[in-house]
C-alpha cells in the first residue's frame, strides 16, 4: 500500500478548486475601497463574444475601468471564464474567479489571465500604498 | 512504501548499460521510482503550468495566507468550506502568491 499524506484529498465527490491570487495587507481597512467585481455584456448563445466588460464596487473599480489595456485583455480572458472578484480580508487583499474542475484549473491559466490579474493586483497595491 | 516494485514489470536492457524502462506505456503502477509516469498531483501541475508560460514560480509554504480567512462574504455563493491546497510565490509579479484553494 502506498501511504496517503495528510494533504491528499479523497477522490469519493470530485474536487473544484480556485486560484487566488494574493496581494499582503490589511485588507479590512479599506474594504471600502477595494472591493470589485466584475460585470459583463455578452451576445450569442453558440458564437458567444463578450461586448463590453465593467467594474462596480468600491474606488477601486473607477481605476481599473478607466484602465484601456486592462478592458481589452477582459474582452477575450472573460469570453471562457467567470467573473474576476477582488474580494480583501483581515491580512490580504484576494483575486479570485469562480471555482473550476481540476482540468479547468491548469488550462484555464494562459499569458492573458495572469496578466489581468498582475495589472489588478498591482491597482491594488497602488491604491493601499496610496490610503495608508 | 513501494519500492523497486518494477524489477519483474520492466524491460531492462542491459546491453545499452541503461534501463530502458517501457512501463509508462502500459499503465504502469503507483509508487514506482524513475521511468515516464503522467503527473497527476495538482499542485505540480499548476506549477508545471506557470512555468510553461516563462514566470519564476516556486513552492513555498506561507502560513499568513494558507490559515487566514478566505472570503470576506461580501460576494454571494463564496462557499463556508474550503481547504487551501498550495501557496506558490512567482518572481516579477504585483501579486505576491497563488493560493490553491479546493472546496470542501
Amino acid at each position: 500500500m502506498v501511504e496517503e499524506s495528510s494533504t491528499t484529498h479523497a477522490y469519493g465527490a470530485l474536487p473544484f478548486y480556485q486560484v487566488h491570487f494574493v496581494v499582503k495587507g490589511n485588507g479590512k481597512m479599506f474594504e471600502e475601497l477595494l472591493l470589485a467585481r466584475t460585470r459583463k455584456r455578452v451576445r450569442g448563445m453558440v458564437r458567444k463574444s463578450v461586448e463590453d466588460v465593467w467594474w462596480e464596487g468600491g474606488k477601486i473599480a473607477e481605476r481599473l475601468n478607466s484602465d484601456t489595456r486592462l478592458k481589452q485583455l477582459l474582452l477575450t480572458v472573460l469570453k471562457d471564464g467567470d467573473d474576476i472578484f477582488v474580494d480583501p480580508v483581515e491580512n490580504a487583499v484576494r483575486i479570485y474567479s469562480r471555482f473550476k474542475m481540476e482540468s479547468g484549473v491548469v488550462t484555464s491559466l494562459s499569458r492573458e489571465v495572469i496578466e489581468v490579474y498582475n495589472i489588478i493586483s498591482g491597482h491594488v497595491k497602488s491604491m493601499m500604498r496610496e490610503f495608508e | 512504501m513501494v519500492k523497486n516494485k518494477g524489477a519483474g514489470h520492466g524491460v531492462v536492457d542491459a546491453s545499452h548499460g541503461h534501463e530502458k524502462d517501457t512501463r509508462a506505456g502500459h499503465g504502469g503502477g503507483e509508487g514506482e521510482e524513475g521511468g515516464e509516469y503522467l503527473e497527476s498531483d495538482i499542485r505540480m501541475l499548476l506549477l508545471n503550468r506557470l512555468r510553461e508560460l516563462g514566470l519564476d514560480a516556486y513552492m513555498a509554504s506561507d502560513r499568513e495566507v494558507e490559515e487566514g480567512p478566505y472570503y470576506s462574504y461580501y460576494f454571494t455563493s463564496m462557499p463556508r468550506m474550503v481547504t487551501s491546497v498550495c501557496c506558490i510565490k512567482v518572481n516579477g509579479m504585483n501579486f505576491d502568491c497563488i493560493n490553491l484553494l479546493v472546496r470542501g
